[in-house]
C-alpha cells in the first residue's frame, strides 16, 4: 500500500451524504436564521446520521470517517456544539455516551463563568487546566450571545469528578475541528474566487488583479495543507501511532490560521457586500472566528506540537 | 486515504539512512560549492548503489517514484547535498527525448556520478520571463555557433557540461524557437565567472564567444525545447523542494535556542510551535505533489504551492531564529546567521513566489 491523500468510496460516501443533508438542512439561509439559537430538532437529525459516534466503539467508522464527516460540515458551518460533542464521547463512559452520540445530551464544555451552549446544555463539562470534570450548574445561567451567533452563558458551576481525558480524546477532538475549520476556510475562498472571477472593475475581472488573485492562492494553499493534516493526523489515530497527539495539534492550528487567513482575505475581496450582515461573508467568517478562540484552550496543544523538537 | 510509504520504500529508506552515516560530516547541502570533490565522491557513490537512476524514464532499475522522493528527502535532512541536475533534469530529459547515440553517450556516466551539469538558462533580461532569452545559436554545417549570455547559474564553475536553453529561431516567437543544447564546459569560446553571493557561495554568469558546439549534442528538435522542458520540470516536482530540509532548520533552531537558554521564554515556544505547525504544512504539501503524480494527475499547481510553502518557511525560521536570539545569532558562521543569508535565495530561485502564486491563481482558481 503506497501514499494515497484522498478519501476511499466508503469516506467519500459519508462526505456527500452529509454535504447533501447540509445542503438540504442548512443553506445559508437557514444558518443565517439560526444565529443565536439552537435548533435541537437539526441537531438530532445530525445525530441520527451517525457522526457524532465516529471514532467512538459503536461508530461506522474511525478517525477517518469523522475527519471527512467534519469536512463536509465544516464547509456548510453546521451549527451546534460539534467538537464539544466529540471529545465528550470519547471521554464519558458508555451510558452518558450513548446519550451525546444520539443527540438527546447537549454538551457544554467549557471554563467557567463563560461557557458555549449553556443555555441550551444538558451535560457540562468543566475545563481545569488539562483536565475536565464533569460539573453541574449552581443558580441560573444568564445568557450570552456571542460573536459566532452561538448561544453561551455565564454561569457557576460545581465541579465533580475529573474524567479520563487521554491524549487520543484531545487528538480526536483537534482532528474533528481542524477538519472542520480548514473546510470552513476553504468554503470562503472558494465563494471569494468566485467573485474575484465575476465582478468586474476597471473593465476586468477583479481576479485578474494580483493584488486579489495573489491573497487568495496563498489562502487556498494553506486550506488545502490544513485539510491533508487533519486527514494525516486522522489515519495516525486510527493506526494508533505514536506521535498523534502532535500531528492533530498541528493540524488544529494550521487549520485555525488557513481559516482566519481566508476570512479575512474573503472579506477584503467581497468589498462592501462582506461587510453586510445578510452578505455572503459574515455568517461564515464569524463561525470560524468563534472556532478559534473557543476551549479547550491551546497550552495543551501547544506543548504537543513542540515536543518533537524541544525533547 | 494512506500515509504511510510502502513496506517496500521504507525499507529503502533505512538502507539510505544507513548509508548517510558515513556523510554525516559533508554538510554541503547549503555551501556545496566550497565542498566540492568530496560532493563529487558522494554522487559517485550514489552511482555505484544505482540510486542515481532510481526514478528514470525506460531504465532498467526504475523504482517508484517514492523511493526517489525519500532517497532526496534523506539526504536533505542529512544535509549531505541537494539533488544534482545531471541525474535529475538532465538525464530524464535525454532518457525521453535523446536518441539511441545520445542515451548511449551521456546516460552511463550520469548514472555512475560522475559527469555533473549546470543549468543555463536565466539571462539578464530574462529571469521570470525564460521565453524571452537571447542566447543563440546559429546552425553552421553540424554544429552550432553560440554566442550570448546566461547568468545566476548554480554550481557552473565544477560542473563539466552546461545544459543550454538558447534561441534558434525568430525573438519574438518566445518559446517556439528555443532548444536545448549539452555544452561542454571546456568548449572554446566559453567561458565562466563567478559572482559571490550573500550565502557565500558563487552562481555564475557564462558567456559564450561564438561556441562551437556539434549538432549531435542537441536533445529534442530544433525549436523544440519548451514542452520537452515541461516534461522535464513535471519529472522533478517530487524532489526539489524536500521537507526535511526545512524540519532540519527548525531542529537546529531549537536547538541552538535550548543552547542559548531561550526555550523558558513562553513567548519563544510560542513563536517555535508556530513554526513547528508550519513545517507540518510544508511536508503535507510535499506529500501532494508525490501523491498527484504517482496518480498521474498534473502536479503544476500541487508544486507551485509546495515551493511557495517550503521557501517561505525556510525565511521564517531564519528569521525567527535571529529575533529570538540576539546578539549571538550575528555571529558570522553560525548556523542560524547562515540559514538568515541562504534562504533570502530559496523564494528566488527555481521560480519566484509570485510567479508560483500566479500559476496556483490560474490554475487552481481561475483567476488571471
Amino acid at each position: 500500500m503506497s501514499l494515497d491523500l484522498e478519501p476511499d468510496d466508503a469516506q467519500r460516501a459519508i462526505h456527500d451524504e452529509l454535504a447533501r443533508f447540509c445542503a438540504e438542512r442548512c443553506s445559508d439561509a437557514e444558518l443565517k436564521k439560526q444565529i443565536g439559537g439552537f435548533a435541537a430538532d437539526l441537531w438530532r437529525e445530525l445525530a441520527a446520521l451517525g457522526v457524532l459516534a465516529l471514532a467512538t466503539p459503536e461508530g461506522d467508522g474511525g478517525a477517518a470517517e469523522l475527519c471527512l464527516a467534519c469536512e463536509a460540515l465544516g464547509a456548510a458551518v453546521f451549527p451546534g456544539p460539534l467538537c464539544a460533542s466529540v471529545l465528550a464521547a470519547q471521554i464519558l463512559p458508555e451510558a452518558e455516551r450513548r446519550e451525546v452520540t444520539a443527540g438527546r445530551a447537549i454538551v457544554s464544555l467549557g471554563a467557567p463563568p463563560l461557557v458555549p451552549f449553556a443555555p441550551v446544555a444538558t451535560l457540562f463539562l468543566a475545563l481545569d487546566g488539562d483536565r475536565i470534570h464533569r460539573a453541574a450548574p449552581r443558580g441560573e445561567v444568564a445568557p450570552q450571545a456571542t460573536l459566532g451567533g452561538e448561544p453561551w452563558g455565564r454561569v457557576e458551576l460545581e465541579l465533580g469528578e475529573a474524567l479520563p481525558a487521554s491524549d487520543r480524546a484531545f487528538a480526536v477532538h483537534d482532528v474533528a475541528l481542524a477538519a472542520y475549520t480548514a473546510a470552513a476556510g476553504a468554503a470562503l475562498v472558494a465563494r471569494a474566487a468566485e467573485h474575484a472571477r465575476t465582478r468586474r472593475q476597471f473593465g476586468r475581472a477583479i481576479g485578474e488583479f494580483q493584488a486579489v488573485s495573489h491573497p487568495l492562492a496563498d489562502c487556498a494553499i494553506r486550506s488545502d495543507a490544513a485539510r491533508i493534516l487533519a486527514r494525516a493526523a486522522a489515519c495516525a489515530i486510527d493506526a494508533d501511532e505514536p506521535d498523534t497527539a502532535a500531528r492533530a495539534a498541528a493540524a488544529r492550528f494550521s487549520a485555525r490560521a488557513a481559516a482566519l487567513e481566508a476570512a479575512h482575505t474573503a472579506h477584503q475581496v467581497f468589498g462592501a457586500q462582506g461587510i453586510a450582515i445578510e452578505g455572503p461573508v459574515f455568517h461564515l467568517s464569524r463561525r470560524i472566528r468563534q472556532l478559534a478562540s473557543q476551549p479547550p484552550s491551546d497550552l495543551r496543544a501547544r506543548a504537543a506540537v513542540l515536543a518533537p523538537y524541544a525533547a | 486515504m494512506n500515509f504511510r510509504f510502502s513496506q517496500e520504500a521504507l525499507r529503502f529508506r533505512d538502507e539510505v539512512v544507513a548509508f548517510l552515516g558515513d556523510w554525516r560530516d559533508l554538510d554541503a547541502f547549503f555551501l556545496q560549492g566550497h565542498r566540492w570533490p568530496r560532493v563529487r565522491d558522494f554522487f559517485r557513490a550514489l552511482g555505484e548503489r544505482g540510486w542515481l537512476s532510481l526514478g528514470w524514464p525506460g531504465e532498467p532499475g526504475a523504482r517508484p517514484i517514492e523511493f526517489e522522493y525519500l532517497l532526496w528527502d534523506e539526504i536533505a535532512y542529512a544535509r549531505a547535498a541537494r539533488n544534482p541536475l545531471a541525474s535529475g533534469i538532465v538525464a530524464k530529459t535525454i532518457a525521453r527525448h535523446g536518441d539511441d547515440a545520445q542515451r548511449r553517450r551521456w546516460l552511463p556516466p550520469i548514472r555512475r556520478g560522475e559527469l555533473h551539469f549546470s543549468l543555463a538558462y536565466s539571462e539578464p533580461e530574462a529571469g521570470s520571463d525564460l521565453a524571452s532569452l537571447r542566447c543563440r545559436a546559429t546552425r553552421n554545417g553540424d554544429a552550432y555557433v553560440v554566442r550570448g549570455q546566461k547568468c545566476w547559474q548554480s554550481y557552473a564553475g565544477d560542473m563539466d557540461c552546461l545544459w543550454l536553453l538558447c534561441r534558434t529561431g525568430a525573438q519574438e516567437s518566445r518559446g517556439a524557437s528555443l532548444t536545448l543544447l549539452i555544452v561542454e564546459k571546456a568548449t572554446p569560446g566559453v567561458e565562466v565567472r563567478p559572482l559571490p553571493t550573500l550565502d557565500g557561495d558563487r552562481l555564475y554568469e557564462v558567456h559564450f564567444h561564438d561556441a562551437l558546439v556539434p549538432a549531435s549534442q542537441r536533445i529534442g528538435a530544433e525549436n523544440g525545447a519548451w514542452a520537452i522542458m515541461a516534461t522535464a520540470l513535471a519529472d522533478e516536482r517530487h524532489i526539489q523542494f524536500p521537507p526535511a530540509r526545512v524540519r532540519r532548520d527548525l531542529e537546529e533552531v531549537v536547538a541552538w535556542a535550548k543552547a542559548q537558554g531561550l526555550l523558558a521564554d513562553p513567548s519563544a515556544r510560542r513563536i517555535l510551535a508556530d513554526l513547528a505547525v508550519r513545517v507540518a504544512e510544508v511536508e503535507a504539501l510535499a506529500l501532494r505533489v508525490l501523491d498527484a503524480m504517482q496518480r498521474g494527475a498534473n502536479a503544476a499547481a500541487a508544486a507551485a504551492a509546495n515551493k511557495v510553502v517550503h521557501t517561505l518557511v525556510c525565511q521564517e525560521i531564519a528569521r525567527a531564529a535571529l529575533d529570538l536570539g540576539g546578539p549571538e545569532a550575528l555571529v558570522h558562521g553560525s548556523r542560524v546567521e547562515l540559514l538568515w543569508r541562504q534562504s533570502l535565495w530559496e523564494t528566488i530561485g527555481g521560480g519566484t513566489s509570485e510567479v508560483m502564486r500566479g500559476i496556483v491563481a490560474r490554475q487552481q482558481l481561475g483567476l488571471g
